[in-house]
């Protein structure tokens, strides 16, 4: 008989699950292996998501409060710079940023590039000096082609920098359409350290008028504005209005892109997991079988432990106590093994699915951030069904009786 | 319709509670019709083996029920960052016209579950199941509960839409504001709190004045409780939207009941709303434990039960005071003002 307190009997009846587990060895180590599998699926999905939102939402502080494009017959088209000072007047502005960016294919290296055009003297003096690797400076002849051509200068991101590397023009590279009469040579000088991989890895800066050059860009004409706004609570209603004033502008704000890519990252997560619930009541009826089907030798136990005075109360309670020890170490090794998955093996496989495709691949690091609040939807998603399914045959098993089996012994 | 995790999280979370719950009423139903106690047949064995497979499947739809209510609090939290104009549980709740009704639902089940998982203990303490009709009889009447809960959750689900721009605490909880949440945050302090703190008085002096008087007196008193902890679990939110709250936040204008369940502010919210809970669920318990009066030996268990009840309620009752009073307590220390 099992007396004592309450906790007395609870740790007696965890003891005696533990070696009903361990006996049957076997049967179990299945159970435990597919669970943790599907707990590991689970959780690298929303180990991935997190992170990426998280990632988004740093990486998304540094965007332009509100970012104005011209659209022309449904499309973006170029954005004239008479725009400027009207919307320079709307109170609560506080500066309107003009930006020429633009992508140029290579088609021998079946590469897309982003370009940007930007002030480079301002990136050597800024705090942008810090996540630049400076290149090619040193060399005297190098200088001099430096000093003389101020315009055609450009920093590129690592992934760029490789790509070029293995063609041969790491130190300057000549931008080429058929159409132009001759190519404009560039000269690298710096690359963005890895740290920025996530944004800067298909990116060129160019000096502005460079990029204008290769934009094919005429002046006064800009690709797309940002307008910075210092108050957060009054971003909506500028937006308004500069589509009120002018029809034609199309504002994205901040906290617009944010949802977007939250939704989106939401979206995947839950596409990949909906995908996964196959799986998941497939390991279901797995689980319902093997409970449900009594080996006898189970059920002269059930049977002996009756007749020996164990209650079904206590009975269910090893099963339950079963049930819970299996699903908890399998839910451990499952959210471990999904956590260096996710963040020390930066999630092969996986990682493509969320990112998208682009041609170069940003090999970039997954913050780790585990937030407890994923934990409890973890433990929602594989554990409830598991106790769910287990609940009919724990109950069928604990009220075996015991003469049918003493009988039959 | 919005795919995600969450929401994902919950319809499976919820899909398993409907499905032992459904379990267990085709079982409360058979024992509801055939059982007899004095009866030796093979039926009426298995029936008494049925009530194990009911008890179990409840005390499981209780902890889903409980994880459910965290879920769904925290997966209206996380949508908040895909609903424009969401800036926390709130805004979720209140961009589609199942939010709150969803939410209420499930605290009254909470509170349903709680009660009858314990009349259910209290009725397995005796050999013969003296209660047995009449808490199964309980059970299938919950049980609409449930299947109201997953198609409301459904149709929650469904109406989310990411391009409908939402409310968020800051007006949802504002004097301006009409509506429940408006009222509630401009209820002032001067009126709420004098009206909650009554109540809890009224409470300790029926503990402790009336329980000591004559078995009347003592029956009419215990019978009080039920009410009067409804009363409370109300007045204890309304606190919490137009008193607890301000002092959480140090700001005057934020009233949101939600803000603090997260990490920012170190999951204040949780323990508040553990010991309100469990404060009020164990209090209605007793009141109800009360109505029993037949046979004198449940009648003896009951009243056992009760005590341990009242018990609990108290010290939960006292827990929740002080969480709930400590920021304020702390902000008049530190700055030796109101705000």
């Amino acid at each position: 008989m099992i007396s004592g307190s309450w906790f007395e009997r609870q740790k007696n009846i965890i003891d005696y699950s533990l070696q009903s587990l361990l006996r049957r060895r076997s049967k179990n180590i299945l159970i435990l292996i597919i669970f943790i599998l599907l707990v590991f699926a689970v959780s690298s999905v929303l180990f991935i998501t997190e992170s990426l939102t998280q990632e988004m939402m740093i990486t998304s502080n540094d965007l332009p409060d509100i970012t104005v494009q011209r659209i022309v017959g449904g499309r973006q088209a170029n954005v004239p710079a008479s725009y400027i000072p009207d919307i320079e007047e709307i109170p609560g502005v506080e500066a309107v940023e003009t930006r020429v960016w633009g992508y140029f294919y290579l088609a021998s290296l079946q590469a897309n590039f982003t370009i940007y055009g930007m002030d480079l003297n301002l990136l050597e003096e800024g705090e942008y000096q810090k996540i630049v690797n400076w290149k090619n400076v040193p060399d005297e002849s190098e200088n001099q082609i430096l000093s003389t051509r101020p315009d055609f200068r450009m920093i590129v991101g690592q992934g760029v920098f490789e790509l070029l590397r293995d063609i041969q023009m790491e130190k300057a590279y000549l931008f080429y359409q058929p159409t132009w009469e001759k190519p404009i040579p560039f000269d690298i000088i710096g690359t963005f350290k890895t740290e920025t991989e996530l944004q800067s890895n298909d990116m060129m800066i160019l000096q502005t008028e460079g990029a204008r050059r290769v934009l094919e860009l005429p002046p006064d004409e800009f690709t797309d504005m940002a307008v910075y706004v210092p108050n957060p609570e009054e971003i909506d209603n500028i937006a308004l209005k500069i589509r009120r004033y002018f029809p034609e502008l199309r504002t994205i704000t901040k906290a617009q892109i944010k949802n977007t890519y939250s939704s989106v990252f939401g979206w995947k997560s839950a596409f990949v997991l909906s995908s996964m619930l196959a799986a998941i009541f497939a390991f279901l009826i797995l689980i319902w079988d093997k409970a449900s089907g009594l080996s006898p030798e189970e059920k002269r136990e059930i049977g002996i432990l009756k007749a020996v005075g164990w209650d079904t109360d206590v009975l269910l309670s090893v099963k339950l106590w079963e049930g819970l020890i299996l699903s908890g170490v399998s839910s451990l090794a499952g959210i471990l093994l999904a956590y260096t998955y996710t963040f020390q093996l930066r999630a092969p496989g996986l990682r493509e699915i969320f990112i998208g495709w682009s041609a170069i691949y940003p090999s970039f690091q997954l913050i780790p951030d585990a937030d407890p609040k994923s934990l409890l939807l973890i433990i929602t998603i594989s554990v409830v069904p598991y106790l769910a399914v287990t609940v009919f045959p724990a109950w069928k098993a604990a009220i075996t009786d015991p003469d049918v089996v003493i009988r039959n012994i | 319709m919005i795919l995600h995790p969450w929401i994902l999280g919950l319809i499976i979370g919820h899909s398993a509670l409907l499905a032992v719950f459904s379990l267990g009423v085709i079982n409360a139903w058979q024992i509801f019709r055939g059982w007899d106690y004095n009866s030796t047949e093979e039926k009426q064995f298995l029936l008494e083996k049925k009530t194990y497979l009911v008890s179990t499947v409840m005390n499981f739809a209780l902890f889903i029920q409980i994880l459910m209510l965290f879920l769904f609090e925290m997966a209206a939290d996380e949508l908040a960052n895909v609903l424009p104009g969401a800036m926390c549980a709130v805004g979720t709740l209140s961009s589609g016209s199942y939010g709150f009704p969803l939410l209420n639902l499930k605290i009254v089940s909470f509170f349903a579950y709680f009660i009858w998982l314990m009349i259910n203990y209290l009725d397995n303490l005796m050999e013969t199941y003296p209660l047995v009709r009449r808490k199964y009889l309980g059970l299938m009447l919950i049980y609409p509960l449930a299947v109201v809960e997953t198609a409301l959750l459904f149709m929650f689900a469904s109406d989310l839409d990411p391009s409908v721009i939402t409310s968020c605490c800051g007006s949802v909880y504002n004097e301006g504001t009409g509506g429940l949440g408006g009222s509630l945050a401009g209820a002032s302090a001067s009126f709420i709190l004098p009206l909650f703190f009554s109540i809890v008085i009224l409470l300790l002096i029926n503990r402790f004045v009336l329980n000591r008087r004559n078995t009347g007196r003592k029956r009419l008193g215990n019978l009080l409780e039920f009410p009067l902890w409804i009363a409370f679990f109300i007045t204890a939110i309304a606190v919490i939207i137009s008193f607890i709250s301000i002092y959480v936040y140090e700001m005057l204008s934020h009233k949101c009941p939600f803000c603090f369940m997260g990490a920012e502010y170190c999951y204040y919210g949780v323990p508040l709303y553990f010991f309100l809970f469990i404060a009020t669920a164990a209090g209605m318990t007793g009141g109800l434990l009360e109505m029993i009066e037949q046979p004198q030996a449940l009648k003896e268990k009951a009243g056992f039960l009760q005590k341990r009840m009242n018990a609990v309620s108290l010290w939960s009752m006292s827990a929740f005071i002080v969480t709930g009073f400590l920021p304020f307590v702390i902000y008049y220390i530190k700055t030796g003002r109101l705000i």
